[in-house]
């Protein structure tokens, strides 16, 4: 069964894209979540492999979003994406718990790059 | 949105970098000898083209690529530091700056690529590819210091050097080579990498980085450890048999090392120390020492936390009113006052120097000068004045026409004053200065001055004044008439897209930023222009929103909650649609509708935006919210006069244009 | 005004040639996307933004009841002065830029292709077009409507 991806970002823009990709490379989207509380939220539903989550939402960004999941699942797949000046913000991701990011403008290799190192 | 961020942020450090390259080819030129300058520039070059290949701007990429290699030849010392090469890389550095800001005027790259290609007698790519080994191979001596060498000789295990290849268009390179060492850190002892990992830490580093590092972990273990990180292009694991190989650090090698075959490690270290210096000398150049950098962006999200705060001071107030807790709304007073504090040191924040824009103008005047054969000495004075970064970004036009105007029609030339009696040499002093809430900024010269005659003659052949009116004129006012429309349009309007860039521009630059400018000026002894502009524009944060796709600002302040509105919450009372919210009951409000869009859209959820006006509360139903953001108001010049929804527009990142809604009309009225 | 010759810009609308003087033109800018105000009267087309700047821009083709064409390469915006404030004018296109003659510029006949005699300030006549100059200030603050003669149109 294709593993199941929750795609977490504010713009629709960017949904729509990360979507295109999950799909291109055989995986599914489980849902997507346009801030940081509707993600948590549907992660819990949902128990997704692997969720992408966007840094800067409205509501909850995705640092906080990251700290909640990991608290729920200690095991959770996140996959941050950060925007170039956003340093800071990924080392913050990656010490709540985030396994990998990937920056804006994503590129559809890098995408598949960090979706298959941790699902294969 | 993120995509305009990063626009803005990539717009802003080009900017920098081209900066950087300007004033050190200025300083080049004049001290051709200073070698520190030269790679400078070849570090600015090397950092633009990387940047701009990220972002898929090729053409900029391809062009610092050019640069990069004549200054690599520059640097290595096979070509000479001449002002033809000065002039061509000027000229690099030009169209650079117009590939952001003004393609169109672009001359033709090809050639000119062509000409920087030609230049280093080599239209390979092999330079560059040069530099990049270069910076490669060197990197297979370590240099250990007695208590590292003791760790290795004394810990269990093999010695390995681990070569890691990033890919090329990694953008966090410090936070793969972080999540390498965090793999590694399982397996082994880290004793060190190359380059250092403070220097790691700073991005200061190219595709490739090596660890010295004790494991009893097997090659293909760290191989597989290491694979699945992202980004990460190659590795290479190479087991150290002899302890020997890795060099010793001692304390006097560097100069006999740097002529023995090592060459290329002598020299990386050699640059490696001089970018050291380099970032000092520079940042002492743009800030006093007890300052620190911060990104922009960083300072932005600080802004939105001092916003959300707000919001959410806001909203406690609000149940504190309508539950009539006199206690808790005693409290809050200091809490809001603290808030508008914290909202003010934020702003504060976003001053900078007027050095940002003050920088470019000796690289301008010397070109002038050089066009126009005259003498001319810039003084720049009070560049560690502050200002908004917003108004920073607006100022810059104006101040290149007025300087322009003082090299152009001020100075004059060498002959004819040294006929007057003063100096060959011109002077354009351009200063800044507080004074009160302005900044001034004046742009003063000891030219010709402005002959009021002159201004005479022209104003009524241009038709902008009639003799009769003239008559009744101060010398003063007739000055003035510089920046009456149509004086000083081109005679001629060849094309007709073209910009016309007149004294009026200026002025109505400055209107629009509410500043002021005047003129003072005495025929034979200079002119001085003056610029008054306020410390910071009127900038609102607010929420960016959809409305039958134009966007819409809906200011902050007024703004209590945004909520995801269900169809099934939505009652009628009296032919009103109204939801319930915390014991109260909001009506709704149609954006489309009271905008005079067509009110089809259909959503399963309706993103709403909650306002308070005067202690009653709406919901204004949107299309969608994009995020929060903070803009500039702009007036907008009210020909129809029906337009008081609308309370301003802003500027968005990717030049299109958002209403600012005036909430209260839109509720109300 | 002044004496002698004062160069126009002439610039298209329908089959009309009109005349502005340069002094009152700031400059000539492609087409933009135009922002559009709620409420905001019929002719005024809304607002652009140029070089950071927003102006406030009027369609003439409206503002004289003529019915909307796409825009074409040639489309312009005028941006001129009007009462110390940029304003600017969708034009259908920029033909040339003329020295005439003070002398040569007629007082407007009573009613010109539908345009009362306010908003002109005279006419010339070039070659073989009569170029109409139009007064700007009254044209831009009066709300009336004007329409183009549809016939004298079909003529041209």
């Amino acid at each position: 069964m294709a593993k199941k991806i929750l795609i977490v970002d504010d713009a629709q823009f960017m949904r729509t894209m990360l979507k295109k990709l999950v799909e291109e490379n055989g995986y599914e989207v489980a849902d997507e979540a346009v801030n940081g509380e509707e993600a948590v939220k549907k992660y819990k539903e949902q128990s997704p492999d692997l969720v992408t989550m966007d840094i800067t939402m409205p509501k909850m960004d995705g640092i906080e979003a990251t700290r909640e999941i990991m608290d729920i699942d200690s095991d959770a797949n996140v996959i941050v994406c950060s925007a170039m000046g956003q340093k800071p913000m990924v080392v913050e991701s990656l010490e709540a718990g985030a396994k990998d990011f990937i920056v804006k403008p994503i590129k559809p290799k890098k995408v598949k790059e960090a979706l298959n190192n941790i699902l294969e | 949105m993120d995509m305009d961020e990063f626009q803005e942020m990539y717009a802003s450090e080009s900017r920098e970098h081209l900066d950087i390259l300007n004033d050190a080819l200025l300083t080049l030129e004049n001290d051709p000898e200073n070698m520190e300058m030269v790679n400078e520039s070849f570090r600015a070059a090397h950092t633009l083209k990387g940047m701009a290949g990220t972002m898929g701007f090729d053409q900029v990429s391809e062009l610092a690529h050019a640069m990069e290699n004549i200054l690599d030849e520059l640097r290595n010392g096979e070509i000479a530091v001449t002002t033809e090469v000065i002039n061509l890389l000027f000229r690099a550095v030009d169209n650079l700056e117009l590939l952001s800001s003004d393609p169109d005027q672009v001359e033709d790259l090809e050639g000119l690529i062509k000409e920087l290609r030609n230049y280093t007698g080599d239209d390979t790519e092999l330079s560059t590819g040069n530099q990049e080994t270069s910076a490669s191979s060197n990197n297979d001596y370590f240099s250990l210091d007695q208590d590292e060498l003791e760790m290795v000789e004394d810990t269990p295990g093999e010695t390995v050097i681990i070569k890691v290849i990033l890919e090329s268009d990694c953008v966090f390179k410090s936070l793969r080579a972080d999540m390498v060492f965090d793999a590694l850190e399982e397996l082994g002892e880290l004793i060190k990498a190359n380059p250092s990992i403070d220097d790691i830490r700073e991005e200061k580093l190219d595709e490739e980085f090596q660890v010295l590092f004790l494991t009893k972990e097997s090659k293909e273990t760290l191989s597989d450890a290491l694979s699945n990180i992202s980004e990460v292009d190659t590795i290479e694991i190479e087991v150290v048999e002899d302890l020997d190989d890795l060099s010793i650090q001692q304390e006097s090698t560097g100069a006999e090392q740097e002529d023995e075959s090592t060459i290329d490690g002598a020299k990386d270290k050699d640059s490696k120390s001089k970018k050291k210096s380099k970032t000092q000398s520079l940042s002492s150049r743009l800030r006093s020492s007890s300052t620190i950098k911060v990104d922009v962006d960083r300072l932005d999200s600080l802004m939105n936390l001092v916003a959300e705060l707000v919001i959410k001071r806001t909203q406690v107030e609000s149940v504190a009113r309508s539950y009539d807790l006199d206690d808790l709304e005693k409290k809050l007073k200091p809490l809001s006052k603290v808030t508008t504090d914290l909202q003010d040191a934020v702003m504060e924040m976003r001053m900078v120097p007027i050095s940002m824009v003050f920088n470019r103008f000796p690289r301008l005047v010397r070109d002038l000068a050089q066009d126009l054969e005259k003498d001319i000495n810039l003084k720049i004075e009070g560049e560690e004045t502050e200002l908004d970064r917003t108004i920073i970004d607006e100022i810059g036009d104006p101040l290149v026409h007025l300087i322009r105007n003082s090299i152009d029609h001020g100075i004059e030339p060498p002959a004819e004053r040294e006929e007057k009696d003063k100096p060959r040499e011109g002077l354009v002093k351009l200063s800044a200065f507080h004074e009160g809430n302005n900044v001034v900024i004046q742009i003063e010269d000891d030219g010709a001055g402005i002959d009021p005659d002159v201004i005479e003659e022209k104003a009524i052949d241009k038709g902008v004044a009639s003799p009769s009116e003239i008559e009744n004129m101060s010398d003063q006012e007739i000055i003035n008439l510089i920046f009456a429309p149509g004086f000083s349009t081109n005679e001629e309007v060849s094309d007709v897209s073209g910009r016309g860039v007149g004294m009026d521009v200026v002025k109505n630059k400055l209107d629009s930023l509410n500043g002021s400018i005047d003129i003072k000026s005495e025929v034979g002894k200079g002119s001085t222009f003056t610029m008054k502009l306020p410390l910071t524009l009127s900038i609102i944060q607010g929420f960016l929103t959809t409305v039958a796709d134009q966007k819409y600002v809906i200011p902050l302040e007024s703004i209590q909650e945004i909520v995801d509105v269900q169809p099934e919450d939505i009652q009628t009372i009296r032919q009103e649609q109204v939801i319930h919210r915390r014991g109260s009951v909001i009506p709704l409000i149609s954006l489309r509708n009271k905008l005079g869009k067509e009110d089809d859209f259909e959503e399963e959820e309706i993103s709403t935006v909650i306002v308070e006006i005067a202690n009653d509360y709406y919901g204004l139903m949107v299309d969608s919210i994009i995020g929060q953001q903070e803009v500039v108001i702009k007036r907008i010049n009210d020909l129809s006069e029906n337009i008081e929804k609308i309370a301003g527009g802003a500027i968005l990142g990717d030049g299109s244009i958002a209403l600012i809604l005036n909430v209260e009309e839109i509720t109300i009225g | 005004m002044s004496e002698d010759t004062q160069q126009m810009i002439i610039f298209d609308i329908g089959n009309e040639k009109f005349g502005i003087k340069i002094t009152r033109v700031h400059e000539i800018i492609r087409m933009k996307e135009i922002t559009e105000l709620p409420d905001s009267s019929e002719y005024f087309a809304g607002i652009v933004n140029r070089r950071g700047d927003i102006v406030s821009v009027v369609d003439l083709r409206k503002r004289f009841g003529l019915e909307e064409i796409v825009e074409t390469d040639n489309t312009r915006i005028i941006i001129i002065d009007f009462q110390g404030k940029d304003v600017g004018l969708i034009v259908d296109g920029v033909s040339e830029v003329l020295h005439i003659n003070e002398a040569d510029i007629d007082d407007p006949p009573q009613s010109m292709v539908g345009i009362k005699d306010d908003y002109l300030q005279g006419i010339v006549k070039v070659d073989e077009d009569i170029v109409i100059i139009l007064d700007l200030d009254n044209l831009l603050e009066s709300k009336e409507e004007i329409e183009l003669d549809k016939e004298k149109q079909g003529n041209e």
